[in-house]
């Protein structure tokens, strides 16, 4: 049994500090007995002593991780399982290889027939009338949307060109509830991705400095958008799920999973991984990089202290199958199948600055609205300049502008020690947001704040 | 001649103050993007979305081609590292304490941080190189770790300082200090980094920085007075009673009394021989008793020498204020003047004083705080009273802060079986009085006395009632940085059980065990590695 998560990593699934620090206290072979393992299921078990009158069971699934206990905790993973994996992690000599006992038996069992569940029982159940009939609704509800989304972008074109006649000077002083409103209409419009965009527009003018390019540039994504939905009929498949995704019509992720989409088999990195909050929702965004070259976006979304929708852990590889999303860039992915690989790591190949940048442009030419795009570069060495920027140097000596607290900064400079380095991060199309470092085998990862 | 606007810069411009203010009048052409825009501007649609349109084409072009930036030479590269880095559990460890900040436990995490670089130090190791600069942020303003940091972060240490102007000012600056910058520092510097250079001119060049006091004296505040002072005190000289006796001329109260007690701890000075002839009008030995005759007044002479109104020292309500200036006096001449003078042993004379019964108290207190101050056969005489209960006053907490580490765990070790004991033995001491003592105690407690305390703790915690109380409460925490690291083996046994324990004895018995088992828990972190066959010797 293999399992080459490190104590920090596994704290980083904590929903909370208070539970990292929970999971920490009782990671102590003394509150636990009956712990053990076994090879075969990659699983692990124990009991420990609560405040309840009998201990609670304790178990874990370390391919995923997954876990499950009987505490009546309502957080996940609660600070029993993050215990187990802890005290797996410092004394894994206390957990024998035995016989699994039923009630991990049974949660192994369920976790297997959850992941092979290929088609909902609802639909295999239809007649092929009734699909006929679902197939027709489903179609009339796309056109309804669409409809609406036309309106909506109708009346946001009007708002921009509004804009351009008053200036946008004038809208610096609006109150957020301007932009707000506006974004509302959108999410009326059911077209959230726009909304979003919105809203961001209305964070740009709260800076104080440099906010009339970086609104121009937002106005013009927007404008981008509005324009090539408006000629939808005319565009190919693939910009057309690209114009869809950014105004925020999801492709059904049941019909990607079920061949609608591209599916890429590969042992993955999860290079850059951070979480961030939107509209109450906690978002997780990992990027993964396959040993192929090609790189994935995975999100997973959680409300409240519930665990994220799919457990990724920055830093290790994944024996997995991913699915893309239809776009002209493969890069939003779901994750069909998947293993924790704690094999050597493969090398990564990165780019040098001006193939990166050229990809970029590349890129921008496929889908102009291109919000940001995942660069993995090699060989570059972080500097701070004497006017107090961060950059990355390459070989070449060409440099890329870096958007990097203070701190985060300092530690990449001390990570690399002035010797070239790979690093992963994610370009906007002026700054690189550094997410991680690798050296040598090692991965750090760049506790990056969302702002 | 006007220069022409970046056409551009004029479209931008245009968006920003609006087309009604700004016809949009700019035709570009020439270079892809110039005629690109040139091609948007000739489409017969309104100004406003010709003006976003165009801004589109700039702003993608913009992303698209953006030049990278150059630079000539590369930064300096590090040297190579000769020392392993520490192990991934002391590593976890360290970055729990350095996370797990709360407020109020500044202590703890120096405390824990500064063994956790001890043990590193010890054990030839080194911090990774991405932790570096987190360690360098913490440890910034605490001058008396920079040392142990910069042999902790290996050639990085030097390396960062040298990229980091803030980290080189904090660091290098106070490790590599000559007489001049420190004199420069002590004329020129913030108060805490004059209180740092004076103490650091003192302690090389003594007559230099009583020169420098000197001249700075007058102008000083009080408070900056009373702490140079201090800072003199710890390592006094013959040759400071001139500039201590002019500073008993000061007319803050404060300052008179620090620099008193600096001129009495001065063997033979002229303010202990004022205190003595002063003494010596107050007290008369008659029939196996000290008789006691109060001054009548606080005359000039007195207020001069640094006695007060009232010390806080010898505030008991059962005492005057005549007697507080008595216990001033006394306390600033040593009790082997009344032993010589009287002729008795210290026994003897404490039996004296004792006999009393109208000022035992009085007496009781200034021999205490006199026996803190001047040790010898006093010292001694007052811990093995069973008269007096030392925990009761300040001048008695003063006498225990002043006992060699060593004595005062012995003098606990030897009260312990009268506190473990307190209900079969008819003459024990009262029972919470150990955390009083304990309190004391200050760091690095020897590994028998931890043991010993331990087991006491372990005890207690089973009984039905318990003799824990609100000094073990609030000093829980301390008293677990203060144990031996031993302390770690015995946690185990401490019962915190929800049902037996009430809520404040289990949060603090709860801190205590946190915080022994984190300090065992890195020890044994580093003592894995490196002694994995042999258990390695405990800090």
């Amino acid at each position: 049994m293999t399992f080459e998560f490190t104590a920090e990593q596994v704290l980083e699934l904590a929903p909370d500090s208070a539970a990292a620090k929970a999971g920490r206290d009782l990671s102590t072979a003394a509150k636990w007995k009956n712990l053990g393992k076994s090879g075969d299921s990659n699983s692990i078990w124990g009991h420990c002593q609560g405040s309840g009158s009998s201990p609670y069971q304790t178990r874990a699934d370390l391919s995923g991780p997954a876990f499950k206990c009987s505490c009546p905790s309502r957080k996940f993973p609660c600070k029993h399982s993050l215990a187990l994996i802890l005290l797996y992690i410092s004394q894994g000599s206390l957990f024998s290889e035995s016989e699994i006992p039923s009630w991990v038996a049974e949660w192994l069992a369920t976790r297997a027939i959850t992941g092979t569940r290929q088609k909902r029982k609802d639909d295999v159940d239809k007649t092929s009338e009734q699909l006929e009939e679902l197939l027709q609704s489903k179609d009339k509800r796309k056109r309804d949307r669409l409809s609406k989304v036309q309106a909506g972008i109708e009346e946001l074109e009007l708002f921009v060109i509004d804009l351009m006649r008053q200036g946008i000077g004038s809208v610096k002083k609006q109150p957020f509830t301007f932009w707000k409103n506006r974004a509302a209409r959108l999410v009326d419009a059911q077209a959230p991705g726009l909304a979003r965009l919105i809203s961001e527009c209305g964070e740009i003018c709260a800076r104080t400095h440099d906010w009339e390019n970086a609104l121009i540039d937002k106005l013009s994504t927007i404008n981008l958008i509005c324009r090539t939905f408006l000629k939808i009929d005319q565009l190919s498949p693939e910009l057309k799920a690209d114009v869809l995704t950014a105004i925020g019509i999801n492709q059904s992720q049941d019909e990607l999973l079920s061949g609608a989409g591209e599916s890429v088999q590969d042992l993955w990195l999860v290079v850059g991984q951070y979480n961030y909050t939107q509209d109450r929702l906690r978002v997780q965004k990992s990027w993964l990089w396959g040993k192929k070259g090609q790189s994935a976006l995975v999100l997973s979304f959680a409300h409240g202290n519930a665990p994220f929708d799919v457990m990724l852990i920055a830093g290790i590889f994944y024996h997995a199958e991913l699915v893309f999303y239809q776009g002209s860039l493969r890069q939003r992915a779901l994750i069909k199948t998947k293993n924790s690989e704690p094999a050597v790591a493969p090398f990564l190949e990165g780019s040098s600055v001006d193939r990166a940048l050229t990809s970029y442009a590349e890129a921008l030419a496929k889908t102009p609205w291109l919000d940001t795009m995942p660069m993995l570069l090699q060989e570059v060495i972080p500097h701070k300049s004497s006017d107090g920027k961060w950059w990355l140097i390459d070989d070449n000596k060409s440099a890329l502008p870096l958007i990097a607290r203070e701190e985060i900064g300092w530690q990449l400079t001390s990570y690399s020690g002035g010797q070239p380095l790979s690093l992963f991060g994610e370009w906007d199309g002026t700054t690189l947001k550094p997410l991680s470092a690798l050296k040598d085998g090692s991965y750090l990862k760049l506790q990056t704040v969302e702002v | 001649m006007r220069q022409a606007k970046n056409p551009f810069h004029e479209l931008i411009e245009t968006a920003i103050l609006g087309t009604d203010r700004k016809p949009l009048n700019v035709i570009l052409s020439g270079g892809d993007l110039g005629n690109t825009i040139a091609d948007i501007g000739r489409q017969e649609l309104p100004s406003e979305r010709l003006l976003i349109d165009q801004l589109t084409a700039i702003s993608i072009a913009k992303k698209a081609g953006l030049i990278p930036g150059s630079f000539t030479c590369a930064p300096p590269v590090c040297p190579a590292e000769i020392k392993a880095k520490v192990s991934e559990r002391s590593l976890s460890l360290l970055i729990q304490v350095l996370t797990l900040e709360a407020k109020g436990s500044e202590l703890k995490h120096f405390k824990i941080i500064s063994e956790w670089l001890e043990l590193c130090n010890t054990a030839q190791q080194r911090l990774p190189e991405e932790f570096v600069p987190r360690l360098l942020d913490w440890g910034r303003t605490l001058t008396e770790m920079h040392q142990l940091i910069g042999i902790c972060c290996g050639q990085h240490f030097d390396w960062l300082l040298s990229l980091n102007e803030e980290w080189r000012a904090a660091y290098i600056s106070k490790q590599n200090i000559d007489k001049e910058n420190l004199i420069e520092t002590f004329e020129t510097g913030e108060q805490k980094e004059r209180l740092m250079a004076f103490s650091a001119i003192r302690n090389t060049w003594p007559d230099e920085g009583l020169s420098l006091l000197a001249l700075s004296f007058e102008k000083e505040s009080f408070e900056n007075k009373v702490a140079f002072l201090k800072i003199l005190s710890k390592t006094l000289h013959s040759n400071d009673e001139g500039f201590l006796e002019s500073t008993l001329k000061d007319r803050r109260k404060e300052v008179r009394a620090q620099a008193a007690n600096a001129l009495s701890a001065l063997p033979n000075s002229k303010l202990q021989m004022r205190m003595i002839e002063r003494a010596d009008r107050f007290l008369t030995y008659k029939q196996n008793k000290i008789i006691v005759t109060l001054p009548e007044e606080l005359d000039d002479e007195m207020l001069r020498d640094g006695i007060v109104e009232n010390s806080p020292i010898y505030f008991d309500s059962r005492l005057g204020t005549k007697a507080n200036w008595l216990c001033q006096i006394l306390s600033l001449v040593p009790p082997s003047h009344f032993e010589q003078k009287f002729n008795l042993s210290a026994k003897a004379l404490l039996e004296a004083a004792l006999a009393n019964s109208e000022w035992s108290l009085a007496l009781s207190l200034a021999l205490m705080a006199a026996a803190a101050k001047f040790g010898g056969a006093m010292q001694q005489a007052l811990l093995q009273s069973e008269d007096l209960n030392i925990t009761d006053s300040q001048a008695g907490l003063l006498l225990l802060k002043a006992l060699p580490q060593a004595t005062l765990e012995n003098l606990i070790l030897q009260k312990l079986p009268t506190w473990s004991q307190a209900r079969t033995i008819s003459k024990a001491a009262p029972r919470l009085d150990l955390w009083y003592y304990l309190e004391q105690v200050d760091f690095n407690w020897s590994e028998h006395f931890t043991g010993e305390i331990m087991k006491f703790i372990i005890k207690e915690s089973r009984e039905k009632v318990p003799v824990f109380g609100h000094t073990f409460y609030s000093n829980a925490s301390n008293f677990a940085l203060r144990m031996h690291i031993v302390a770690g083996e015995l946690t185990d046994q401490i019962n915190v059980d929800a049902d037996t324990a009430d809520i404040y004895r289990r949060n603090a018995l709860e801190r205590m065990t946190d915080t022994v088992k984190l300090r065992y828990e890195i020890f044994q972190s580093f003592n894995t590695v490196n002694h994995n066959e042999q258990k390695g010797p405990m800090p």
